[in-house]
C-alpha cells in the first residue's frame, strides 16, 4: 500500500500454435505488461544462438490498411452526422450523458475479421461514394463560379460581354488593378512604347487604385504586360468566362444558392447514412484496433523453429491469474518461469486503497515512482483536500464545489474515469472548504452576520479569519512545518531503504536535527538549544559543504511558503466580503432598479469569485505537495505500466 | 469626516504599496503566461485547462500583496476599526508594504515568463506539465523573502502582535 505493487517478470515458451490464442487470452484478461525482447536476441549472442527475434503477422497491413479506411469513413460521417446542440443538450450531456450499449460480437481471428471488414466497408462505401462525388463536384463548381463572381464583381462598371475578351490571333486582352499613382506612369510608359493599345479605366472601390482593361495588338502583348508588371499590377483571370459581369453575378449568385441548396439535401442522406451505419463503424473500428494491437504485439518475441518465447510484467497480485490463463490458452503446452524483477527496470503500478486512487493521477503527473520508494499517494489522498478547504475556507462555496464533485461523478464519471475521479476529488477538497469555512466565519464570505444579522453557531473565535489572522498565519506555518517534516521523514526512510545513509543524514535528517535544536533553545535557553543546533550546522557543512549553509535560507523559503494557506483564505473572505458590501450597497443607494440589480451582483459575484478561489485552492495546494513536499523525498523512476489490454468501450466478446 | 492619524496614513501607503506593486508584477507575469497559454490552445485545444492553471500561477504575487495590504489596515485601524498608528510604526507599515510590493513585482514578471515557456513546453510533451509547475514556482522564493520581511517588519516593528 505505501509502496508500488510488487511485480514479477514472467518468461514464457509455448508451441507456436498455441502462441496466438495465449496472446488473445491474455489481451482480454489486460493484467500484464508485454516486455519486448527482440532487441536483446539481436545484441546478445547467447540469446541469438538460440532464438530469432519475430515479425509481426502477415496480416498486420492490412488491418492497418482496413483500421485507416474506417476511421476515414467513421470521421467523414460523423462531421457530416454532427448537428448543433443548444445549451440544454449540452448541460444534459454533462449531467446524465448516454452511455454506449456495449454490442455484443464474436471472437473472430484475423482472416474473419479482414473478411467481415471488407464487407461491411464495401457495403457502406456504396451509399456514401455517390454522395460523396457529389459534395466534391458542388464545392469545386463552387470555388470556379466564386471566382468568376468575384472578377465579375471588380469589372462590373465595363459593360462588355467576356467572351469577346477572349485573347485572339491579333489581339491580347490584360484587365487588371494597379495603384492610383502608378497609372499615369503606365500610360506615359506605354504610350512611349507602341501607339498601336487602347485602355479603358475606372475606379476602384479603394480610391487609391484603378481598375483597368488594356488591349493591344499580340505583339505587343509582352511588352505591355512587362512594362505593367513593373506598375504593381494585379492581374484578373477573365479567359474562359462568358457574358457581360453584371448579368454574370445574378447568374452566379443564383447557381451558388442553388449549390447550397443541393448541397444541404446531400448532406441530410449523409446523415440518414451516417445515423444507420456509425455505431458498426466504431464496432468495427474498435474490433480492428485490437485485431491489430494483437498482430503487432509478435515484434516483441523471440522465436524457434516450432516455439515462440516472450516476456511479460505481471502484478504478484495478478500472477497467478496470468499463470492458469496462460496454463488454460495453450492448452498446458506452455513452460513459464517467474522471477524477481531487476528493481531499475520495472514497469510502476501504483496500489493504493481505493479512497486514495483518484490522487495517483496527481503522482503520476509529477513523475513515475522508483520501484522501491514509498508512495506518496495516500498521504496526499488526506491532506491535499485539507490544503484546498484551508485556501478556500468558506463553507458555502465548500458545497457548491462538492455538489459540482456529485454531478461529476454520477454525471459524466460513468462515462470518463478522469471526471469520476475528479468529482471524487471534488467532493472531499469541498468537504473540506465546508468544514473550515463552518469554524473560520466563512460562508458566503460574512454573507450571515452582513445580510441576515446573524451568526453561525459553529465558529471558533480564536481562529475567525479577519479578527485573528495572525492565530490562522501560525496554523498554516505549523501545518507547513508538519508538512514538511513528515516529508524529511519519508525522505529519510527511502534513503536508509536504499542504504544511502549519508544522503539520509545530510539531506533530511541534519533539518529534523536544527529544528529540534531551536525548540530546545525556545524551550532550554542557549545551552540546551545551542550545542544541539551547532550539531545540525555542523552536519550541514560536512555532508553538504558550504553551499549547505545556503539551504538553510531554502528550508525558510520553504516553511514559509506554507504562510499562502492564510494569504488565499483571507482573499476568498475578502473578495466575498465586497461582493456582498456591493449587494448591500446596490439595494441601500439605487432606488427600485438596485433591487433588482442586486441579486444579479450577488449571485455574479459570487460565482467568479467562487471559479477563481477554487482554481487558486487547487493550484495552490497542488504546488505545496509538488514544490515543498515532494522535493524532500520524491526520487522518481523511469517507466509505467501499460497494461497489454483490449480497450472495449463498444464491444463485448460473446462467451 | 473621520480624524486619521499620520501614522495611520502612512500604513494606508504601505498597504497601497503592498497591494499596488505586487498587483502590477502579478498583472504583467499573468499577462505574460496567459499570452502564451492562447498559444498553446490555438496549437492543440485540450491545453485550455492546463493553460489556465499556468496562468494562475503568478497570482499568489497579488495574493500575498492583498494579504499584507489587509493586515496593515486592519491592524492601523482602518478596517474594524481600533485604536490609530504611531508615526513610526506607519513608517514600518511602509517599509512592509514596499517589501511584498517590489518582491511581488519582480516575482510576478519572472513567474510569468517561466509559466508561458512552461505552457509551450507541456504543448510538446505532456509529462512537463508537473515539471512546468516546478519550475514556475521557483521565481515564487523571492516573494515569498518580501513576504516574510513584511511579516517580521509588521511583528517587530510593533503593527502585529
Amino acid at each position: 500500500m505505501f509502496l508500488p505493487a510488487r511485480m514479477r517478470k514472467l518468461k514464457i515458451i509455448t508451441l507456436d500454435q498455441y502462441a496466438d490464442s495465449a496472446v488473445r487470452s491474455l489481451h482480454e484478461e489486460g493484467i500484464v505488461q508485454i516486455h519486448d525482447i527482440s532487441e536483446r536476441i539481436q545484441q546478445d549472442a547467447e540469446w541469438a544462438q538460440i532464438l530469432k527475434p519475430s515479425k509481426v503477422t502477415p496480416q498486420t497491413g492490412k488491418i492497418a490498411s482496413l483500421l485507416m479506411k474506417t476511421s476515414g469513413i467513421a470521421d467523414f460521417l460523423s462531421t457530416m452526422g454532427a448537428e448543433d446542440t443548444g445549451l440544454k443538450d449540452m448541460i444534459k450531456g454533462f449531467i446524465n450523458p448516454s452511455v454506449f450499449d456495449k454490442k455484443e460480437v464474436e471472437d473472430l481471428d484475423s482472416e474473419a475479421l479482414i473478411e467481415r471488414a471488407e464487407s461491411l466497408l464495401g457495403e457502406v462505401e456504396s451509399q456514401t461514394k455517390v454522395l460523396e462525388d457529389k459534395l466534391a463536384g458542388f464545392d469545386s463548381e463552387k470555388t470556379e463560379i466564386e471566382a468568376a463572381l468575384s472578377v465579375s464583381e471588380k469589372l462590373i462598371n465595363f459593360d462588355v460581354d467576356f467572351a469577346d475578351l477572349e485573347n485572339s490571333k491579333y489581339i491580347s486582352v490584360l484587365a487588371g488593378k494597379m495603384p492610383l499613382e502608378q497609372f499615369d506612369k503606365f500610360q506615359k510608359a506605354a504610350s512611349d512604347s507602341t501607339d498601336e493599345l487602347v485602355v479603358f479605366d475606372t475606379d476602384a472601390d479603394a480610391k487609391t487604385e484603378k481598375i483597368i482593361m488594356v488591349i493591344t495588338l499580340n505583339k505587343h502583348g509582352d511588352e505591355i504586360a512587362g512594362i505593367l508588371r513593373k506598375m504593381e499590377f494585379e492581374r484578373f483571370e477573365i479567359s474562359g468566362l462568358s457574358g457581360k459581369p453584371k448579368d454574370l453575378i445574378v447568374n452566379s449568385k443564383n447557381r451558388l444558392d442553388n449549390i447550397a441548396h443541393e448541397r444541404k439535401s446531400v448532406v441530410t442522406e449523409l446523415r440518414e447514412v451516417a445515423r444507420k451505419w456509425e455505431d458498426e463503424l466504431l464496432v468495427l473500428k474498435e474490433q480492428l484496433e485490437i485485431e491489430k494491437e494483437r498482430n503487432e504485439v509478435f515484434a516483441s518475441f523471440g522465436e524457434t523453429k516450432k516455439t515462440v518465447m516472450f516476456e511479460a510484467w505481471v502484478p504478484v497480485k495478478k500472477q497467478e491469474k496470468a499463470l492458469e490463463v496462460i496454463e488454460k490458452s495453450t492448452k498446458g503446452h506452455a513452460v513459464v518461469d517467474s522471477e524477481e524483477p531487476d528493481t531499475d527496470e520495472v514497469p510502476i503500478v501504483q496500489d493504493n486503497p481505493r479512497f486514495a486512487k483518484p490522487y495517483e493521477n496527481f503522482v503520476e503527473m509529477y513523475s513515475p515512482l522508483k520501484y522501491n520508494e514509498i508512495d506518496p499517494t495516500i498521504f496526499m489522498a488526506i491532506i491535499f483536500p485539507f490544503f484546498f478547504g484551508f485556501c478556500l475556507t468558506d463553507a458555502g462555496y465548500g458545497i457548491i464545489d462538492a455538489l459540482i464533485g456529485v454531478v461529476l461523478y454520477l454525471g459524466l464519471g460513468k462515462v470518463n474515469k478522469f471526471m469520476r475521479d475528479f468529482g471524487i476529488i471534488l467532493i472531499a477538497c469541498g468537504a473540506w472548504a465546508f468544514i473550515l469555512g463552518m469554524a473560520t466565519n466563512g460562508f458566503v464570505g460574512d454573507m450571515f452576520p452582513s445580510l441576515f444579522n446573524l451568526s453561525l453557531p459553529t465558529v471558533i473565535p480564536a481562529i475567525d479569519a479577519f479578527k485573528n489572522p495572525a492565530n490562522i498565519l501560525i496554523m498554516a506555518l505549523v501545518v507547513g512545518v508538519l508538512h514538511i517534516n513528515f516529508g524529511l521523514v519519508l525522505g529519510a526512510i527511502n534513503n536508509i531503504r536504499m542504504g544511502d545513509m549519508s544522503s539520509a543524514l545530510g539531506t533530511q535528517i541534519v533539518w529534523l536535527i536544527l529544528e529540534a535544536g531551536i525548540v530546545l533553545y525556545l524551550l532550554g535557553g542557549i545551552f540546551v538549544g545551542g550545542p544541539v543546533v551547532l550539531i545540525a550546522l555542523a552536519m550541514l557543512l560536512y555532508f553538504n559543504g558550504l553551499f549547505g549553509l545556503m539551504d538553510v535560507s531554502g528550508f525558510l523559503g520553504n516553511l514559509l511558503s506554507y504562510a499562502r494557506l492564510l494569504a488565499l483564505c483571507l482573499s476568498t473572505g475578502g473578495i466575498a466580503m465586497t461582493v456582498n458590501i456591493l449587494t448591500g450597497l446596490s439595494i441601500e443607494m439605487i432606488p427600485i432598479i438596485g433591487i433588482i440589480l442586486a441579486p444579479i451582483i450577488f449571485v455574479g459575484g459570487h460565482i467568479a469569485n467562487l471559479a477563481f478561489q477554487s482554481l487558486g485552492a487547487f493550484i495552490n495546494s497542488l504546488r505545496l505537495h509538488y514544490v515543498e513536499f515532494f522535493a524532500q523525498f520524491y526520487m522518481g523512476g523511469k517507466t509505467k505500466f501499460e497494461a497489454f489490454r483490449a480497450e472495449r468501450s463498444f464491444t463485448k466478446v460473446r462467451r | 469626516m473621520v480624524e486619521v492619524a499620520l501614522g495611520t496614513a502612512l500604513a494606508a501607503i504601505g498597504a497601497g504599496v503592498a497591494v499596488g506593486f505586487a498587483g502590477l508584477g502579478s498583472g504583467l507575469g499573468q499577462g505574460i503566461a496567459a499570452a502564451g497559454s492562447v498559444g498553446a490552445v490555438a496549437e492543440d485545444t485540450d491545453m485550455f485547462a492546463r493553460g489556465i492553471i499556468f496562468s494562475a500561477l503568478p497570482e499568489t504575487q497579488a495574493i500575498y500583496g492583498f494579504l499584507i495590504a489587509i493586515l496593515l489596515l486592519v491592524f492601523s485601524g482602518l478596517l474594524g476599526g481600533g485604536e490609530g498608528l504611531a508615526v513610526t510604526s506607519g513608517l514600518v507599515a511602509v517599509g512592509a508594504g514596499a517589501a511584498i510590493g517590489f518582491a511581488g513585482l519582480g516575482s510576478g514578471m519572472g513567474q510569468g515568463i517561466t509559466a508561458a515557456s512552461s505552457v509551450g513546453s507541456v504543448v510538446e510533451d505532456p509529462d512537463m506539465f508537473a515539471r512546468g509547475i516546478i519550475f514556475s514556482a521557483l521565481p515564487e522564493t523571492q516573494a515569498i523573502y518580501g513576504f516574510l520581511i513584511a511579516i517580521l517588519l509588521m511583528v517587530f516593528g510593533g503593527i502585529l502582535g
